[in-house]
């Protein structure tokens, strides 16, 4: 029909086409965020490639980028006040110059993207089934009639009960968990290569998270759809991705297949994002660690390591000399540190900086630390996140 | 449903204390027996008598009001009474206002649709292009009609569109006055255009506004990820739950529009109620005033009273809501 002809045409703009190889490239891309206070860096040179049918998982705290790398991949960043330089290779073909109408052939149909919270991404005005349907005629040629049955299977497909009603009912007569479940619905509605789901389950009750993650992986195997899982809590992705890249202040500090990266973690930010995953096991109080201090400020970042104010392995070098990102044993695993976590300059860097009573280093608990990386015997106090000074990072709930 | 009911009782009572400050106000300019004496100064004062008795002025006061209104809703408007000595004749008012409610009626509904279609797509515009050169130069424009009374707006045109390059006809005192728009569009033109102006400019301001806050929101980052073209984004998204305060002010604003229909009928002479109501005064028909503050108000309450119906239609959010309060 006369809509799905203008996304082909718009397709067509492309001059080449979709080549083999990886579904998506992104070769050091940069969104920077021209501002008030400076340039903000929110990615600052971002690697990264993902297979077909496969998942990556984004981590990292609040404010290290990931939703800005998510929009900047897909091109839905505001217009105003930013750049973007780099490649991003979407089965071959650049698209990081594309216009809007180049895009929007893409924007549904090849890649979508479910948001952080379900009660504000949904149209509050417009009927479920409408805003189902609406996307469907837009890139697929169907009748309208047939765009409602497959809305209807849609919605059916993501666990809706009664689903021929809710199609005629309002976001607001729902719960954010199933509000979440129709977002997931209208994602994949019209089959999309790429799915970007943007902390899917941060604005959602404990118990709702652990299902949409579970739906979100079935509906991907089914349709062989990859996936760019963004969370801030390594324990969602644990399971789930097939690569892991941990992002600090808009860079990649540790890139690893997930078995690789939870066996043979490198980097220290990493180390301290998996210390803050609550464990059930663990009796509760004394377990949960936050990463103390900020997260830094990505208009004026420090000087050499980022992580170097929060790091308790911090040594002369982090603070003059930014570590490049470097192969670890594998070339699959990279990471950006000095002093590797279970290295001896590592163990001495802690030893040295908890003796000069340095905060970072005392608040590190050994006996938390994940088989596999040194631990060291000697009993030090537990210190809980009480004692931290302000300006620590508690993690939302996780699976 | 219940709540439609709720708000039509609430809605009778408003219209009961409005018909009764009216009536009273009005009794409080005249005084009783003053009222008669001025509407037929010169008439004998056997037949001034016999109009008071006529009207019921001797009446007590709250009986009056009940005969008044008993006589209202039945379209019983009470006479326009003219003539010296003996002499006195007299019209119903109804048939006056009968005559001239359209075209005052008409004047309003141009004149709003006529805002309502430039500053909808103005505002909408402004509103996804903000910044821009456009956007800058409207928002000037706006300020500029803002400050430009209606009356001068109408002068101006009545000036130049009118006397000075014969476009249009100055005066539309035509009797019967065509109601038809085909037949009436060079009389109603400038009247029109000079009650729109200002419209269009508080309008677009505030369409404008609420759209920005709008397009901040993440379903509209939503439907720009689903791959649907930007127009369709704006006018089926953003449009709707942007409007609710534009049909708040354009409700509230046909109290202005009324008040300026009598300044612009008078200067256009256009046959409307904005005329009437001013030559009412003048000549002291105090029944005629009476009738048009009524009639005024209680078209300016129900209209009021839809606009608040439309929001439910408009936002199911506040629909359902109300069904359950
Ligand atoms: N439009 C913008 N203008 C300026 N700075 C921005 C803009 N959008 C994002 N930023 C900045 O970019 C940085 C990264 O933000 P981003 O939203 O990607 O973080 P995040 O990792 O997704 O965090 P969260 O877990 O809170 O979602 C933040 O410091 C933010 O302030
Ligand atoms: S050890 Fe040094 S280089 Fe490595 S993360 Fe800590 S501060 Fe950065
Ligand atoms: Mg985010």
């Amino acid at each position: 029909m006369r809509k799905s002809k203008k996304s082909a045409d718009a397709a067509a703009r492309f001059e080449t086409e979709p080549a083999e190889g990886p579904l998506l490239q992104v070769v050091d891309l940069h969104t920077h965020f021209h501002t008030g206070r400076g340039v903000a860096r929110a990615v600052d040179g971002v690697t990264l490639s993902l297979e077909r049918g496969q998942t990556l998982g984004v981590v990292g705290e609040s404010g290290s980028g990931k939703t800005v790398l998510a929009r900047s991949i897909m091109g839905l960043l505001p217009k105003s006040n930013v750049e973007r330089t780099g490649s991003i290779l979407f089965e071959g073909r650049e698209i990081i110059d594309a216009s809007n109408d180049e895009l929007r052939a893409l924007w549904g149909s090849q890649m979508s993207m479910v948001f952080q919270d379900p009660m504000t991404s949904l149209n509050p005005v417009m009927k479920i089934g409408n805003q189902i349907t609406e996307m469907i005629l837009q890139h697929l040629d169907v009748s309208k009639k047939y765009a409602g049955e497959l809305a209807l299977a849609q919605l059916k497909a993501v666990g809706i009960p009664e689903a021929e009603r809710r199609l005629k009912e309002y976001p607001h007569q729902m719960s954010g968990g199933m509000r979440q479940r129709i977002m997931i619905a209208i994602a994949i509605a019209c089959g999309p290569k790429l799915l970007f789901a943007d902390e899917p389950t941060t604005a959602l009750d404990v118990t709702v998270q652990a299902q949409i993650l579970d739906l979100l992986e079935e509906q991907q195997r089914e349709r062989f759809m990859a996936m760019i899982l963004v969370t801030h809590d390594l324990g969602v992705v644990a399971g789930r991705a097939d690569e892991i890249v941990v992002m600090y202040a808009g860079r990649i500090v540790e890139k690893a297949p997930t078995g690789l990266l939870f066996s043979d973690m490198r980097h220290p930010y990493t180390e301290a994002l998996l210390r803050s995953i609550p464990k059930l096991s663990a009796p509760s109080h004394s377990l949960l660690q936050a990463i103390g201090g900020r997260p830094p400020d990505i208009v004026n970042p420090p000087t050499g390591c980022k992580f170097s104010p929060r790091c308790p392995y911090v040594h002369e070098k982090c603070t003059q000399e930014e570590p490049p990102l470097v192969d670890a044993t594998s070339p699959d695993h990279q990471f950006r540190c000095w002093t590797p976590v279970g290295t001896p300059e590592n163990r001495a860097a802690l030893e040295a900086n908890r003796a000069a009573g340095l905060e970072s280093a005392l608040a590190v608990v050994e006996d938390v630390l994940p088989a596999g990386v040194s631990t060291a015997t000697e009993t030090l106090p537990q210190v809980t996140t009480s004692h931290l000074r302000g300006g620590t990072i508690n993690p939302k709930g996780s699976v | 449903m219940r709540m439609i009911f709720t708000k039509l009782v609430r809605l009778v009572v408003v219209l009961f204390v409005v018909t009764f400050l009216s009536f009273w106000f009005i009794k409080l300019i005249g005084g009783n027996n003053d009222l008669v004496a001025k509407m037929i100064p010169f008439a004998s004062i056997e037949e001034k008598e016999r109009v008071r008795e006529e009207i019921g002025l001797n009446k007590p006061f709250f009986v009056q009001y009940r005969n008044w209104i008993g006589n209202f809703v039945t379209g019983d408007l009470g006479q326009i009474y003219t003539g010296s000595g003996a002499n006195v004749a007299s019209v119903p008012v109804s048939e006056t206002i009968v005559k001239r409610l359209p075209v005052s009626l008409e004047l309003m509904l141009y004149a709003q649709l006529l805002a309502l279609a430039i500053a909808i797509p103005l505002g909408v515009f402004t509103a996804y292009r903000a910044g821009s050169k456009f956007d800058r130069g409207s928002n000037m424009a706006a300020f500029g009609l803002l400050a430009l009374p209606q009356f001068v707006v109408a002068l101006l045109l009545a000036t130049y569109v009118g006397a000075k390059w014969q476009l249009l006809p100055t005066q539309a005192n035509v009797d019967p006055f065509p109601l038809s728009p085909a037949d009436n569009w060079q009389y109603m033109l400038m009247p029109i255009i000079s009650l729109a102006l200002a419209q269009i400019a508080i309008y677009t301001r505030l369409l404008r506004s609420d759209m920005i806050a709008t397009l901040q929101e993440d379903f509209i980052t939503t439907a720009k990820a689903k791959g649907i073209p930007a127009k369709r984004v704006l006018f089926r998204h953003a449009l709707r739950p942007s409007s609710l305060t534009l049909l708040t002010v354009a409700g509230l604003n046909v109290g202005a529009l009324i008040g300026g229909a009598v300044v612009i009928e008078r200067i256009f002479q256009v046959p409307g109620i904005g005329g009437l109501l001013a030559a009412s005064i003048l000549s002291q028909q105090y029944l005629l005033t009476q009738s048009l503050v009524v009639l005024i108000a209680i078209f300016y309450i129900l209209l009021n009273f839809f606009v608040d119906i439309l929001y439910s239609v408009l936002d199911p959010r506040i629909r359902h809501a109300r069904a359950v309060a």
